[in-house]
């Protein structure tokens, strides 16, 4: 579930002091917040629900041994998709990957909608069915070049603004900006396809 | 954390936003929630304390603390009461349970004195046993070869019965501390003994000893003139001249004419 969609009456920096200094059920608060955003990014980014699983848990343990640290200079959303972010990269390291680990391996140059084919004229919509059109984004989402499916799921999922992924990810502010264009755009296609 | 909704508008077409929401719908399994809830109560568990957390832990602590020791404390309590308070018969000696039966005196022929004797005054424990208790003898040796012993002070069989029956009465009761038993003393002849502990059976039976020596002294009745002599040779002779000089004494103002009663060894012999 996106950050959006949660109807926050505290600031989660304030619960996660108050974790900090000992109130479990400011953590509870947190985790209810976060915790499907966090597990779709993970998930997304691994494509195994199982590895996910783990890594989702390794993410929140991390947390949890990192709390006497956290210091409300940042946002709490920026300190929790970094550490799930660290994490993911340590896992491609695990697994001999290096998708994330080379910034700029997949950059695109100029329009990034120029690059996108022209939605195919004369399918049906009879395939428009609704769990079609998830899974079909879903693996849309899983084909996009690794920056771009990193930046946009932090932005999407994490609710991270632009400093905030260009600060995590080592990249520039327009750089990410752009990776993320391109992910809309594609994604965008894959749902006209679908019309 | 809500990204601004101008990043949004600007980068994430709303069609692909609402799209994407749609599809976000993967949550992680409720056992990974358990275990990362759990850890988080763990961690904050483990972590220092505050002094004054510790302090309300600690009054908290304390307040449930005290409740099995003084549930411990009663039941100790109890039990050692009830142990008190326990009969030890099976494991008294017959013979300190039948000491006192013979060497307590017969009293009167007046079966209301039985019930209505005058308690006689405490003794101390380590006043001397019975009269007719050989010295030298322990008591528990002893005490057989007094029970078959033919009674000095014999009583009519009625009493007897009814010394019996309000001995039997006393002696019942098992409650009965140690100290307080002369002052409830059971009547004379009483053959059943009084289940006490070993210890204040002793006690009891050397206290009725002494109180029925006195008792002899002061309010009995006058025994036939040869038993009577009998006694205050014997107890001369045994060493007890204390109480043989009082029997003695007693002699003398039961028989106005004691002197012509007394034997001559007897006639002249004072306590010294």
């Amino acid at each position: 579930m996106p950050a959006t969609a949660i109807a926050a009456t505290e600031r989660d920096e304030d619960l996660m002091l108050a974790y900090a200094a000992g109130d479990a059920a400011a953590f509870e608060k947190l985790y209810s917040r976060h915790k499907g955003g966090v597990y779709r990014y993970v998930l997304r980014q691994c494509g195994n629900a199982g590895v996910a699983e783990e890594l989702f848990q390794d993410v929140w343990m991390n947390m949890l041994r990192a709390r006497a640290s956290y210091a409300p200079t940042a946002k709490f959303t920026t300190w929790l998709y970094r550490i799930a972010y660290n994490r993911l990269i340590d896992h491609w390291r695990t697994v001999g990957q290096v998708e994330l680990v080379t910034a700029g391996a997949d950059d695109e140059d100029g329009d990034p909608l120029a690059s996108i084919p022209a939605a195919r004229d004369g399918e049906p919509d009879v395939q428009a069915l609704a769990r079609e059109r998830l899974e079909r984004l879903r693996a849309a989402c899983a084909a996009l070049p690794a920056m771009q499916r990193e930046a946009f799921l932090l932005h999407q999922e994490g609710g991270l603004e632009l400093a905030a992924i260009a600060e995590l990810t080592g990249a520039g502010v327009e750089t990410v900006k752009s990776r993320i264009r391109y992910a809309v755009a594609k994604l965008r296609l894959e749902l006209g396809d679908l019309r | 954390m809500t990204p601004k909704p101008d990043d949004r508008s600007t980068l994430v077409d709303p069609r692909v936003g609402d799209a994407w929401r749609e599809a976000s719908t993967e949550e992680p399994s409720a056992s990974v929630d358990d275990a990362i809830l759990a850890a988080a109560r763990r961690e904050v568990s483990a972590r220092p304390e505050t002094v004054a957390a510790w302090e309300a832990r600690e009054v908290r602590a304390s307040r449930r603390r005290w409740w099995p020791v003084a549930a411990a404390a009663t039941v100790a309590a109890i039990a050692v009461g009830v142990f008190e308070l326990t009969p030890t018969d099976k494991v008294a000696s017959p013979a300190t349970e039948t000491a006192p039966v013979s060497d307590v005196p017969s009293p009167a022929t007046k079966p209301d004195t039985v019930t209505a004797a005058p308690a006689p005054e405490p003794v101390a424990p380590a006043s001397p046993p019975s009269a007719l208790l050989p010295p030298a003898a322990p008591r528990q040796q002893a005490a057989p070869a007094l029970a078959s012993k033919p009674d000095p002070f014999p009583a009519p069989a009625k009493i007897q019965a009814e010394n019996a029956g309000g001995g039997a009465q006393v002696a019942a009761s098992p409650s009965m501390p140690a100290q307080r038993t002369p002052t409830a003393a059971p009547p004379p002849a009483s053959p059943a003994p009084a289940p006490a502990p070993p210890v204040a059976k002793m006690a009891a039976a050397s206290a009725v000893d002494s109180a029925s020596a006195e008792a002899r002294t002061k309010d009995r009745k006058p025994l036939p003139v040869a038993d009577w002599i009998g006694l205050i040779r014997r107890l001369r002779a045994e060493g007890k001249t204390d109480e043989g000089a009082k029997e003695l004494a007693a002699f003398r103002v039961a028989h106005p004419d004691h002197e012509k009663l007394l034997p001559p060894d007897l006639r002249d012999w004072r306590e010294k």
